[in-house]
């Protein structure tokens, strides 16, 4: 599991930073104790660093440039302040990447998973719910030691129902997940894609598993009450 | 100043003089003097008078014209007494006095309402930056507790943000320093990434976005940019419900290049809906400050500041927009038959001459 380092000092913002990536496969470590966030850091040498600029007693910057002195930890800055000279300064003390408030949850997850990529430190790539297992980097799908080749939708879709199983999924938030990454598809075309899915994964076995909530979208489950 | 002028405002110096020679000859010629004395008398006095006269000209020549030729020079009367000399008589004194601390008066009233308006948009972009904090927390909070009922929440805050960018953009709008940076932009990315911006509005209104020939690159800030469509989009959205089973809503985005001597000399981004359009008669007014329009009457949520915001935002950025509109006529607004083609384009115009950014 990949250990994310949380410098944030808004106590809300920190918590549900640390439920998002807790529920996104990370391991997340936090300090409350900003006049010496950086030996922090580095003590718990994390694999990935997020840090906000605006803090108590010490300045984001001074905090970047301690921890670049001496470490090479991936370093993404979250900031509400967004002008370019903040993004160069930011550039400029070693930060791998500039994300600005108010993000959406999603595009964070996204330069997270990116930058890690990026360093050669894989995030999680298999997703298993009840013996179905999703390959991300091979984009297919096991069930019962049978393989299935999966396109790259049916594998988005299949990886959003996964990471939220057992809980219904809306048609617009599975087409919003696929616009982001650049498919810009309609309603129509998301049926047909869940409808295949639906039908490939009965091919190897693991049918009566995803099912269709009628005018509330799609869920993961086993058992179908 | 004339000399013919100056001796017009002098006409009851002569009057006086007139009459006083006139007396003076009357009096002599009553106490029997010589013809010759009275001659003589009346040509030194003459002499007096027109030395006096054209000392005193020659004194106020060069202080009028001076004071004159400022005041045709347009713009420069906030400094105006800089460009005088105090001169030496009583009159052109005073004046110059009264000019000095005119102007004194009004730089420092201007440097007093410049400081109290840079504060004040300094404050309105710190508050903006502080306001991000609880909107980011809000939007954490959502994601972490994804529930059916609280998706109508998440499209508030998405609302509340696109306000608050609003908001700071209209504060940078009115920034005197230039506070933007141009560069060479991937058009196609630029487009796309504003698109997934405002996904979920197009998703949640069912318009589908559409883009071709966008493989160029255009030279803008990208933050204003992205910031300008945005806008666009979010106007698109407002104007395009959708009207019968088999319409469509959607928005395209289509670049076109212009080129001469084998060059791209500029590109053209047009952005179209097929949305209600907007009556002919508004379309001139689009871009003002404030104006909202037949359709800002009928669907509310107008404020008239976005285009606005656009079109100063591209001015700065040395681009042009456009708009143009084919309005759905009142009796097909709710018909099921045939669907009317209607719509808005806005058409931003990117020159891809560096020179053309050096000022």
């Amino acid at each position: 599991m990949q250990r994310v380092f949380i410098v944030e000092d808004d106590k809300q913002i920190r918590e549900e930073l640390i439920t998002l990536l807790t529920r996104n496969k990370y391991e997340t470590k936090a300090s409350e104790n900003f006049k010496t966030i950086s030996e922090e850091v580095l003590a718990a040498s994390p694999d990935i660093v997020l840090l906000d600029l605006n803090l108590p007693y010490v300045d984001g910057y001074v905090v970047c440039r301690e921890i670049r002195e001496r470490s090479d930890v991936p370093l993404i800055v979250v900031t509400s302040r967004d002008s370019d000279l903040d993004e160069l300064m930011s550039m400029n003390l070693g930060a791998d990447d500039f994300v600005t408030k108010p993000y959406s949850p999603h595009i964070l997850l996204a330069r997270i998973a990116n930058l890690l990529k990026r360093v050669n430190k894989p995030t999680v790539t298999v997703l298993s719910y009840a013996g179905l297992e999703l390959d991300l980097a091979k984009a297919s799908a096991s069930y019962l030691g049978h393989h299935i080749e999966l396109t790259r939708n049916e594998t988005r879709i299949l990886q959003v129902l996964m990471q939220q199983a057992e809980t219904i999924v809306s048609r617009e938030y599975l087409q919003n997940e696929l616009w982001q990454s650049d498919q810009f598809i309609d309603d129509n075309t998301l049926t047909v894609n869940v409808n295949r899915l639906r039908s490939r994964l009965a091919g190897i076995g693991a049918d009566n598993i995803l099912h269709t909530k009628r005018g509330l979208g799609y869920i993961l489950r086993t058992v179908d009450q | 100043m004339k000399f013919g002028s100056y001796l017009r405002s002098k006409a009851v110096t002569f009057f006086l003089f007139a009459v006083s020679v006139a007396v003076v000859v009357l009096l002599l010629w009553v106490s029997a003097v010589a013809t010759g004395v009275v001659v003589v008398c009346c040509v030194l006095l003459l002499l007096a008078f027109v030395v006096a006269l054209v000392w005193d000209y020659l004194l106020r020549k060069r202080f009028y014209e001076n004071l004159s030729a400022v005041l045709q020079a347009k713009g420069t009367s906030n400094y105006a007494s800089e460009f005088l000399t105090r001169p030496n008589f009583i009159e052109g004194q005073l004046s110059y006095d009264v000019l000095e601390e005119a102007t004194k008066d009004m730089n420092d009233a201007i440097a007093r309402y410049r400081i109290a308006s840079d504060e004040y948009r300094d404050y309105i972009e710190t508050w903006i930056h502080e306001v991000k904090t609880p909107i980011a927390a809000s939007r954490l909070i959502l994601e972490n507790n994804r529930n059916v009922a609280l998706q109508p929440l998440d499209r508030e805050i998405e609302r509340i943000e696109t306000y608050v960018e609003q908001a700071l953009y209209y504060a940078r709008s009115t920034a005197v320093e230039k506070d933007y940076i141009i560069k060479l932009l991937d058009l196609d990315q630029v487009v796309k990434e504003c698109v997934k911006k405002y996904s979920r509005l197009l998703i949640e209104n069912g318009i589908m976005p559409g883009f071709e020939n966008l493989d160029t690159s255009v030279y803008a800030d990208p933050k204003w940019l992205d910031f300008v469509l945005g806008q666009i989009i979010s106007n698109s959205v407002k104007y395009c419900r959708p009207r019968t089973k088999n319409f469509t809503p959607s928005i395209k985005f289509t670049a076109e290049n212009f080129t001469k001597d084998f060059e791209v000399t500029w590109v053209r981004l047009h952005i179209k809906d097929n949305g209600i359009g907007i009556p002919a008669a508004d379309v001139p007014r689009v871009f003002e400050k404030g104006f909202t329009g037949e359709n800002g009457r009928r669907f509310a949520q107008s404020t008239g500041i976005g285009l606005y915001l656009c079109k100063v935002l591209c001015e700065k950025m040395k681009l042009k927009i456009a708009l143009s509109s084919v309005a759905l006529p009142e009796n097909q607004k709710n018909s099921e038959g045939e669907v009317f083609q209607s719509g808005t384009t806005l058409t931003i115009e990117f020159p891809l001459n560096k020179m053309y950014f050096l000022d």
